[in-house]
């Protein structure tokens, strides 16, 4: 009877082993997937019986590749918006040095006949360019703003649906967990959710002996613990918030992730470029209108203002001043001079380059920003790809090596049938007896 | 080491992917023909041919300016040289009303002829430019710079002693406008009321005040001549500037590009590399994915 019993065992686990191989050659390009082993023992009355099957992966270099896809998101967020940022403020059209050097250039232009109307004109056409672009491009950065504000607030919905997936794929993999069940896809399920967490921010993810796992941010605070779940809040005056229960406290900005790269780019590069712009418009203002109002117009009258602003958003609202014509422009020096005296002139023409270089080190330093964030971009997901790689080599189903298996096992399935056929056959000859 | 099937395909298509990126550089570079085309691919390299894009602006104006500086000295300077031609017929007329052999009809006919060279000469004083700007009243240059009051019988300069700077350089100013109080109108005394007054002398037979007119007339030529020879040293000034300014625009355009331009032999060469290598990790990919010990069983 034994044999029986060794071959039907023999009969049942390489099904468990063809079924493991059918799973694995089904998930082979199913994302996330790793692959199933089964580990077989012999029992010591005789036989085999399956003693587990196993999902094959590593938690350690599962952790590695969510720390670096937490620098790769970070850097992609911020490299996407600084390279955008970077095109925009050298774009022909928007860009603050050429609308200056073409409006000093007309300055220039009308040192030479200073009364002429037509060059007169056309200095003012030329200063209403620099504030079209000035003005813009203002607006270009308040869209910029509004574009990432929105993309944090959806980032944090993302982020709060995650850790709550995770938290209700904790809860169900503790309960089949205790009941001996098989967990892997729940916790395929898991790791993929932790690593689109990862991408959006900074996490650290430890496991528990129940088969849960924690996940707290950078300063430890808890975002993820067993079936509960936090949730991140953001406001530009209460800044960046974590509520878990009932206590909601203050999460620092500074993290990878993309969620920490939208934020730095924010508070970095976008609100600094924002003010030195700001201060730009002010100071073109400033300069040349406190020299328009040492000189004397065409008519021999004080002159007044070119540009206006409004102080509290100066680059956006930097214009012509109402009514201001060709005529306005106080190019003499005294009142007693006549309308081809230049004088004045030739003392804003002193203004041209300290202007122009302010806005040519700003996209520099804007130019520098950007290279960097991207070298780092492509430096952590060259990291992330080849983490990726090592995780794949023990999760990831090698088909080939799945079909020798299948291969195998069909064979011992085939020889376990004959040792039962085998036995059946001895029965009966030893039944023909008598 | 174990090989995930997935896996393989995937380092492929990433590589494939690099490759892509790298070559929509190349390309980029090829078709704008400049290796910066946004600041963070070169960030000294952009802002450094900033300033020289800037500069090249100045000079052009530099050399715009100068042409038009130029031609008002120029125009200034055939006005002057006509007034020395008439300032010549005026002289060789009072030398012969100063001689003493000519009567009183002469005399008479002398100042007629003076008078009608004199009308010329304040024309040739009063001449606009092309826009109707007046050429010698300094500042004031829709003003006429000189004014015959009939009433009184004088003639004065209604224009200011400035001279228009024009910016033709980095710092550098050049007077592209002359007028005529030191040369007509200096301290107190008018050319013009002088001659008149001889006109009116000899127009009435009296010639004696003839030879100290000549000593008013030479002391006018001289200040005409020197102020054609101050225009000419201006212009000089503006050529040789003119042509530093082109040669240093020319050398600010040579380094620019120099810094921007893409290097075609090099760049050519290594997006036919890329092309090679896409080609070859195609057929790599396409062998792979048709490898499986399942199609053998």
């Amino acid at each position: 009877m034994t044999m029986i019993s060794n071959a039907t065992s023999g009969l049942m686990a390489t099904q468990v082993v063809m079924n493991a191989i059918s799973n694995n050659v089904a998930n082979s390009d199913t994302d996330g997937y790793s692959r199933q082993t089964v580990t077989l023992s012999s029992v010591v009355s005789g036989g085999v019986s399956v003693s587990s099957v196993d999902r094959q992966t590593s938690f350690y270099l599962s952790q590695q590749t969510w720390t670096t896809t937490s620098d790769v998101g970070y850097y992609t967020s911020y490299s996407e918006y600084a390279t955008y940022l970077e095109e925009l403020m050298s774009s022909d059209s928007l860009d603050v040095t050429t609308s200056l050097t073409t409006f000093y250039s007309a300055l220039e232009a009308a040192s030479s006949s200073p009364d002429d109307d037509s060059l007169r004109t056309a200095v003012l056409t030329d200063a209403e360019a620099v504030c079209d672009a000035v003005n813009s491009l203002a607006g270009y950065m308040d869209e910029l703003q509004g574009q990432i504000d929105s993309q944090i607030g959806s980032t944090l919905s993302t982020v709060n649906d995650l850790a709550s997936q995770v938290a209700a794929l904790n809860d169900k993999i503790v309960a089949l967990q205790s009941s001996d069940g098989d967990t892997s896809s729940l916790e395929d399920s898991r790791d993929a959710a932790i690593t689109s967490l990862s991408e959006l921010v900074d996490i650290s993810t430890v496991a528990q002996d129940d088969g849960s796992y924690t996940i707290s941010l950078p300063q430890g605070q808890t975002l993820v613990s067993g079936n509960k779940s936090g949730s991140l809040d953001y406001a530009s005056d209460t800044g960046l918030t974590l509520t878990y229960g009932k206590q909601t406290s203050r999460v620092n900005e500074e993290m990878s992730g993309s969620l920490g790269g939208l934020l730095a780019f924010s508070s970095e590069v976008l609100e600094p470029t924002q003010e030195s712009l700001n201060e730009l418009a002010a100071t073109i203002a400033d300069e040349f209108n406190a020299l328009q109002t040492t000189g004397y117009d065409l008519n021999s009258s004080a002159g007044t203002g070119l540009f206006s602003y409004d102080s509290a958003d100066a680059a956006s609202t930097l214009a012509i001043a109402d009514d201001f014509s060709g005529d306005d422009l106080a190019f003499a020096g005294s009142a007693s001079a006549g309308t081809g005296d230049n004088t004045n002139l030739l003392s804003m023409l002193d203004l041209q380059g300290d202007q122009e270089d302010t806005y040519t080190a700003l996209v520099t330093k804007l130019g520098l920003v950007s290279s960097q964030a991207s070298s780092a971009l492509t430096t952590s997901s060259s990291l992330q790809s080849s983490l990726q790689d090592s995780l794949s080599s023990i999760s990831g189903v090698n088909l080939d090596e799945e079909a020798a298996n299948l291969v195998s096992y069909q064979n011992i399935y085939s020889a376990n049938s004959k040792v039962l056929t085998v036995a059946d056959e001895l029965f009966d000859t030893v039944l023909n007896m008598f | 080491m174990r090989v995930s099937t997935s896996q393989t395909t995937a380092i492929l298509l990433k590589s494939m992917q690099n490759q892509y990126a790298e070559y929509t550089t190349i390309a980029e570079q090829l078709s704008t023909g400049s290796s910066i085309n946004k600041p963070s691919d070169n960030a000294i390299g952009y802002a450094r041919v900033s300033n020289l894009t800037a500069q090249q602006t100045q000079l052009e104006q530099y050399i715009e300016n100068i042409e038009t500086a130029s031609s008002q000295l120029s125009a200034s300077e055939t006005q002057y040289s006509s007034m020395t031609d008439v300032m010549g017929s005026i002289r060789d007329l009072v030398v012969q009303a100063a001689n003493g052999t000519y009567d009183s009809e002469d005399l008479a006919n002398i100042a007629t002829e003076i008078s009608g060279l004199m009308e010329t000469m304040v024309d040739l004083c009063n001449q606009t430019d092309a826009s109707g700007n007046y050429l010698f009243s300094g500042s004031l240059s829709s003003t006429a710079p000189v004014v015959y009051d009939e009433a009184t019988d004088t003639y004065s300069y209604a224009g200011d002693d400035y001279q228009r700077e024009v910016s033709v350089g980095d710092g550098i100013t050049v007077a592209s406008t002359d007028n005529l109080s030191d040369v007509f109108f200096s301290g107190g005394s008018s050319f013009f009321d002088d001659l008149n007054g001889l006109v009116t002398a000899l127009s009435s037979g009296d010639n004696s005040t003839a030879s100290s007119m000549l000593d008013t007339i030479d002391s006018a030529s001289s200040s005409l001549s020197s102020a054609i020879a101050s225009i000419g040293a201006r212009s000089n000034q503006l050529d040789t500037l003119s042509s530093a300014h082109s040669e240093t625009l020319l050398y600010s355009e040579e380094l620019s590009n120099s810094i921007s331009e893409a290097d075609y032999a090099e760049t050519t060469l290594r997006s036919e590399e890329i092309l090679t290598t896409l080609k070859v990790t195609q057929q790599v990919l396409s062998s792979v994915l048709g490898l499986s010990l399942f199609d053998e069983l």
